[in-house]
């Protein structure tokens, strides 16, 4: 198998073989991540190939920094990507307000939750409103702060902690929910 | 809190979703005809830069010899000038023209009664004066025409009539009386020949014939300006000359064109 070097220099080369790895390795990763921000799979799978090939064309930017380097890049660059779609299409300013309504939070069961698929959990994201679904995406699971999110998609600070507060808030209703279905 | 996100950032962090089998040669086939574009938009672009920039240095470089063989062109005009000034003073005044000795005195000789004529560069050019005559009351003249009138045949079809038709008096001969008699006639719209006059003279008896000569000939192709046929001032020398070689055994043992050209003329001459 290719270095990350190797492989990033030989995509922007064109060379089909070495993009065909590239995909191989990071596809499907890639996908989660834009499908877990725009919660629709064609689009996802529409964004996740812009992601790659503007990869291609930005290899020069790549500096490996050790093992996984590359899958680090890779995704800073899709979530840019993804979140430069969600503007475009003005979706994060739409801030819908028919689920703001929250009634109480109970406190998910933590421990039953670690046993919920990875693939509900999802499901669960991909159900948010986009804006909070977004901002949820980017302060929990992709490491941006709420500085970098108010920049990113146009909010103030405290408005990003708001839509997280109420992303959360959501969540845990719908984990608590999933729990109660399944009998836990 | 932060327990409740890691639920989500553990389990979704990395995680991989099953893609469709065909997105990855859809995937392969979008980059690879991203690239092809890319190519001939580079073309394009490359093609659009470079065939300006080329045409850039193409037209520098005809500048820069355009500007070298300027340099070069003034002192080419500095000595044309003259020579056309001295086409136009016959034309403008029939006395003191500076003879030219060279041409007669090559001419001179002997005891022998011949004629010929020279084939002087300015022979048989019309008058470079870029006005037209003013002639009260007559219709223009012109002195130079983007299209000169020609003795049908060119040039040398009129040395070679002048040649054949020419009739030196015997007095001339007996007397040595030879040179260059110029003379300017007007060149009509219809190519007729009108108003011959010596502007340069040598004697009365030669003046005479050359005036016979330019009035005997056929019909010019008339000169043009801007595709019209225009009346045109023209003027020709006339040389007489009195040769050597009169000897008919001599003519057709010597082989110079010059001598040719004596030896075509004599039977019709004498």
């Amino acid at each position: 198998m290719r270095t990350e070097q190797e492989l990033a220099r030989l995509c922007t080369a064109g060379d089909r073989e070495a993009q065909g790895e590239l995909y191989a390795q990071y596809a499907s990763r890639l996908y989660a991540l834009c499908y877990r921000y725009v919660a629709d799979r064609e689009e996802a799978q529409d964004l996740m190939h812009d992601a790659m090939i503007k990869a291609m064309d930005s290899f020069r930017s790549f500096s490996y920094s050790g093992e996984g380097s590359l899958y680090a890049w890779l995704r800073r660059l899709t979530v840019n990507v993804v979140i430069d779609r969600l503007r475009q299409m003005s979706k994060l300013r739409l801030v819908p307000l028919d689920q703001t309504m929250e009634t109480g939070n109970p406190e998910a069961d933590e421990d039953a939750a670690d046993d919920i698929p990875a693939q509900v959990l999802m499901d669960m994201v991909a159900a948010l409103p986009s804006v909070r679904r977004t901002v949820f995406n980017m302060y929990c699971i992709d490491g941006f702060n709420h500085k970098d999110i108010a920049a990113a998609i146009g909010i103030t600070e405290k408005g990003s902690a708001s839509i997280l507060a109420k992303a959360r808030a959501q969540l845990k209703s719908q984990v608590n929910d999933y729990l109660k279905r399944t009998g836990r | 809190m932060k327990d409740f996100d890691d639920i989500f950032k553990q389990r979704l962090e990395g995680y991989e979703m099953k893609l469709p089998d065909t997105d990855r040669d859809a995937f392969l086939n979008r980059q690879a005809t991203r690239e092809r574009f890319a190519r001939r938009r580079r073309t394009y672009l490359s093609i659009a830069v470079g065939l300006p920039a080329v045409a850039a240095i193409i037209m520098a470089l005809v500048f820069t010899i355009s500007l070298f063989s300027k340099q070069d062109d003034v002192p080419v005009n500095n000595t044309q000038t003259p020579a056309v000034q001295e086409q136009v003073i016959p034309a403008q005044g029939n006395e003191g023209i500076a003879e030219d000795d060279a041409d007669i005195m090559i001419c001179i000789d002997g005891d022998d009664h011949w004629v010929t004529l020279d084939g002087d560069d300015d022979w048989g050019k019309p008058m470079e004066t870029a006005q037209k005559s003013e002639s009260p009351g007559e219709e223009d003249v012109y002195m130079v025409v983007e299209e000169s009138p020609e003795f049908p045949g060119g040039t040398n079809a009129l040395m070679g009539y002048l040649r054949d038709n020419m009739v030196i008096p015997d007095s001339c001969r007996e007397n040595n009386i030879q040179g260059r008699v110029l003379v300017t006639f007007i060149v009509e719209k219809d190519g007729s020949i009108t108003k011959p006059v010596v502007v340069k003279s040598v004697n009365p008896l030669l003046d005479a014939e050359a005036l016979r000569l330019v009035s005997a000939m056929p019909k010019w192709k008339p000169g043009r300006q801007n595709g019209q046929a225009q009346r045109v001032k023209f003027t020709i020398p006339i040389n007489f000359r009195l040769d050597y070689y009169k000897n008919q055994t001599k003519a057709t043992a010597t082989e110079s064109a010059v001598e040719d050209i004596m030896a075509s003329t004599k039977d019709k001459t004498f």
